[in-house]
């Protein structure tokens, strides 16, 4: 016989018959009934319902024949599928497509054969009701209709089969849904557009102390203290009018509020979802008393730990050091030996404390850098004066090779000491007797600059090199000269480069050495100072109070340098007078003058008229004492500095004076009106302070006039802060100050962020004079 | 130079003396707590007081306020001494108005030294 085409939605049919479960079952009765029919209306000792699979054709109910299915190839029902029309074969034995089928030349002598075809609640064909008889016949159109009415009847018990089997399944995966949501440590509540709760789980209501029928219905914000309760609303009304959700995200710390009154700090997650077209938010919440708790017995843990192992520490390693020094030569050779032991053992111990009190401090995030401006190639320095004697004591030779280009970085000075000091030791202990070791810096990466620490020893072995920078850690060092390492110097290392924005690596071969390397971001080299200002404030001298001559001459000179021009007074009246005749772009001041004490002078200036906002250094023996007594606006003084003085410190001050005289313009833009006030407060002195409370204003603002620095929220009312920086011409520095902290691709088009709450108001100030002094 | 050492560990008390006591420059007075430290300094006067922070009744900082306070000697410069080094720690006692903070462990080879450069910077 001639093979049946496929259809063209093969594979669709298939899908649609297989999710009936309908092949292979079990004889149902709502079947059988239509083929007995069909046999009793035609007249026919044949009537199938068949179901074509993808290799057979399988029977589910069946009258007068025995067979339970066929091979779909040899089969007639497969030429009914593809088609609507009925199926008819009149006579098989002169049909050359069947006359030599199986079925037809042997048992049950086919002649007859019309079928319709069966179709699954998708319209896709996946089976026949037939008619088979020994004898050739013809249908009528009113037959072959009534076939068509018996199929239709049989299509919807399909369909009916199909619901049941839809309603077991929704069933189980509500009960499972539910079970998941009665079960889960999580407490999870969804709220309409208006905040009524419209479900809250078994976890939500043991987290709240409330029964679920206390809350059903109700407000959510009866779950928050103030003023999240107030501001829950403010975003649900911003919500409906702007349809931006300010809240979802992921791990909000917030507090929440149970029955009784009491208060927990715990993690929100909010998500957005629409059930039949309307929005509902779901949050879950963890209480996070407990880990909050945990953190702060740890930290204090390890800082009593870090203390009392420090205190005997101390008395072991000095009473050691002092017996070797005073009478080392007194003792017989072997005792000598142990104590040195001892000695080089303790301080060990020491290094293994302080690294253990780093670790915990990077991994509770709280491994603090203190960010200069410093020139690598003077840190450089630092580290070959810092380690020579170590190197000595290993016969090795620090070998700094000079480079010509400046490569300044903003890094924490003490925390990179740290890392150059690990990877400089680890070279000098992996290096032959005699050999150097090479330090210089490279630039393999545009704007980058790259510290490189090159030994000449084996290698580092192959298998130890993924663990290179895990903790505890250490290479075979049977062949190291110093054994007194911790195995955390890398990993710490490691944490303290990344912080700083950089990354750490190293390049070996065996057998030739390694060079360990990390590279920093580049910082642009900061103007000179005299540039620093505009216009005519710049030919204003600095006015230098100080009585001692010598130290009046360093500082003169040292403006000099910078090419700014000062002028001496060596009392607190020859100051007033100066300040009075004519005006001065700053005071350095000292405060023990010979006729009065230089914080009454502070203050008699802030009290005159026209000097209220002079900007002022102090720079004196007793500063850090001064700072104190000073009872005044912090403000006044740019920086209090300590003698002997800090060069460095002070040009810092200086530009920063000189940058304040310019008068920066700010723009504050958050939606939180006490915020707002309070930065005003906090930063008024730094430049002119403007403020906008929308995304809306803040664009009126900006299309007014440029500013100096944009201070921004993220979450605003109409809208992400973010959507004003396209707007900005690229000299306005922006600071996102958040209640969250902004993604890896929003820090790179900003200059700094700092998260409320976690952030000190002089964090706030310092970021900003960092900002706006770059 | 008179230096006063306050410390309750009788143990590093003891280092300290023996780590200065060839120092021709350096006479040292020992105490062991707060209150003796204070009495010391009037009486005494001495130029450089080192104090340590951790001390049962009256502890450094506490110390450090009443001799500031006191009408006695009570601008003697004084440097702190402790194993409270975490960095917000020495920052916080540094803002308290000392000319220094060491760290414990000291090197007590070094410790002579270290004195005679907090001397020399108070006097700059």
């Amino acid at each position: 016989m001639l093979a049946p085409a496929y259809p063209d939605d093969e594979e669709d049919r298939l899908a649609a018959l297989h999710a009936l479960k309908i092949m292979d079952t079990a004889p149902q009765p709502q079947f059988d009934r239509m083929t007995r029919l069909a046999t009793k209306l035609f007249n026919v000792p044949i009537a199938l319902v068949s179901l074509c699979d993808a290799q057979r054709v399988w029977f589910k109910s069946r009258q007068g024949l025995d067979e339970a299915e066929a091979p779909r190839d040899i089969s007639f029902c497969s030429y009914v599928i593809l088609q609507n029309q009925a199926f008819i074969v009149e006579n098989a034995a002169t049909d050359h497509r069947f006359s030599d089928h199986p079925l037809v030349v042997g048992a049950p002598h086919i002649r007859f054969y019309a079928g319709v075809p069966l179709k699954a609640p998708n319209g896709a064909r996946i089976g026949t009701l037939c008619i088979i008889d020994r004898i050739p016949r013809q249908l009528t159109s009113a037959e072959i209709d009534l076939l068509f009415d018996l199929g239709s009847t049989i299509e919807d018990d399909f369909v009916r089969q199909n619901i049941s089997e839809v309603m077991n399944l929704y069933r189980s995966e509500q009960m499972r849904m539910q079970a998941v949501l009665d079960t889960v440590a999580d407490g999870i509540i969804t709220i309409d557009d208006k905040g009524a709760i419209q479900l809250a789980n078994p976890a939500a209501k043991h987290l709240f102390g409330y029964e679920i029928d206390e809350i059903l219905g109700r407000n959510v914000k009866m779950l928050m203290p103030q003023p999240y309760a107030t501001e829950h609303d403010q975003y649900l009304t911003n919500f409906a009018t702007t349809r931006k959700a300010k809240v979802i995200g992921i791990g909000r710390e917030v507090t929440g509020l149970r029955k009784d009154g009491t208060l927990f700090p715990m993690e929100l997650a909010v998500t957005e979802m629409a059930v039949d077209g309307k929005i509902q938010f779901v949050g879950v919440v963890r209480d996070i008393s407990q880990r909050k708790k945990m953190e702060r017995v740890k930290q204090d843990f390890v800082s009593t730990v870090s203390h009392e192992l420090r205190t005997p520490l101390t008395s072991i390693r000095g009473a050691l050091g002092l017996v070797l020094k005073k009478s080392g030569h007194l003792l017989p050779e072997k005792s000598l030996r142990m104590l040195e032991t001892a000695n080089r053992n303790s301080e060990r111990l020491t290094r293994l404390v302080n690294d253990i009190l780093d670790l915990e401090k990077i991994e509770g995030g709280q491994l603090d850098l203190e960010l200069n401006h410093l020139d690598l190639r003077i840190l450089l320095q630092q580290v070959v004066l810092a380690n020579e004697s170590y190197a000595i004591q290993h016969n090795i030779t620090l070998r700094l090779h000079e480079s010509e280009t400046v490569a300044m970085v903003l890094a924490d000075e003490h925390r990179l000491l740290q890392v150059m000091a690990n990877l400089v030791s680890n070279a000098a202990k992996f290096s032959p007797e005699g050999s150097e070791v090479d330090i210089f810096l490279a630039d393999t990466k545009p704007g980058f600059s790259r510290v490189c620490v090159q030994d000449h020893g084996r290698g580092i072995p192959e298998e130890f090199r993924d663990r290179i920078f895990g903790r505890f850690n250490q290479a075979d060092a049977s062949d190291s000269k110093d054994k007194g390492g911790t195995g955390l110097g890398l990993s710490i290392s490691k944490a303290i480069v990344e912080r700083h924005g950089g990354s750490i690596g190293y390049d070996s071969v065996l057998g030739a050495g390694s060079t360990f390397y990390f590279e920093l971001p580049q910082q642009q080299l900061a103007p000179r100072l005299a540039d620093a200002g505009t216009n005519g404030a710049t030919s204003q001298p600095v006015l230098i109070c100080e009585d001692n001559a010598d130290v009046a001459e360093i500082l003169r000179s040292l403006l000099e340098e910078e090419q700014i021009g000062s002028e001496i007074v060596a009392t607190g009246q020859a100051a007033k007078a100066a300040l009075m005749a004519k005006p001065y772009r700053l005071l350095l001041l000292d405060l023990t003058l010979p006729d009065m004490d230089g914080l009454s002078l502070l203050r008699e200036i802030r009290a005159t008229s026209g000097l209220e906002n002079l900007q002022v250094i102090v720079v004196s023996g007793r500063a850090l004492e001064g700072k104190r007594a000073w009872r005044g606006d912090a403000l006044a003084v740019i920086d209090w500095l300590q003698k002997p003085l800090d060069e460095h410190r002070l040009l810092r001050a200086i530009k920063l004076a000189f940058a304040n005289s310019v008068r920066r313009t700010i723009l504050h833009v958050d939606d939180d009106a006490d915020t707002l006030l309070v930065t005003q407060h906090l930063i008024e002195d730094l430049g002119s302070y403007d403020s906008a409370t929308s995304l809306k204003i803040a664009r009126e603002k900006l299309l007014e006039r440029q500013y100096d620095l944009l201070l921004l929220d993220l979450n605003l009312l109409d809208g992400s802060g973010l959507e004003l920086i396209p707007l900005l011409p690229p000299q306005t520095r922006v600071v996102v100050y958040s209640g969250t902290e902004p993604a890896q691709e929003v820090k790179d088009l900003i200059d700094a962020a700092l998260k409320k709450g976690s952030s000190t108001s002089e964090d706030l100030l310092a970021t900003i004079k960092t900002a706006l002094n770059p | 130079m008179l230096v006063l050492y306050v410390d309750d560990e009788a143990d590093i008390r003891e280092v300290v003396e023996y780590a200065l006591e060839d120092e021709d420059d350096i006479t040292l007075i020992l105490c062991d707590n707060g209150e003796e430290a204070i009495e010391i300094n009037a009486k005494q006067q001495p130029e450089l007081i080192l104090l340590d922070v951790m001390m049962p009744k009256m502890d450094g900082p506490e110390t450090l306020r009443r001799i500031r306070t006191g009408t006695t000697n009570q601008d003697v410069p004084i440097a702190f001494i402790t194993a409270k080094i975490q960095r917000t720690e020495v920052a916080f006692l540094k803002s308290l108005g000392v000319v220094d903070v060491i760290e414990k462990p000291f090197d007590p080879l070094a410790l002579a030294d270290r004195i005679r450069q907090i001397w020399e910077k108070c006097r700059g």
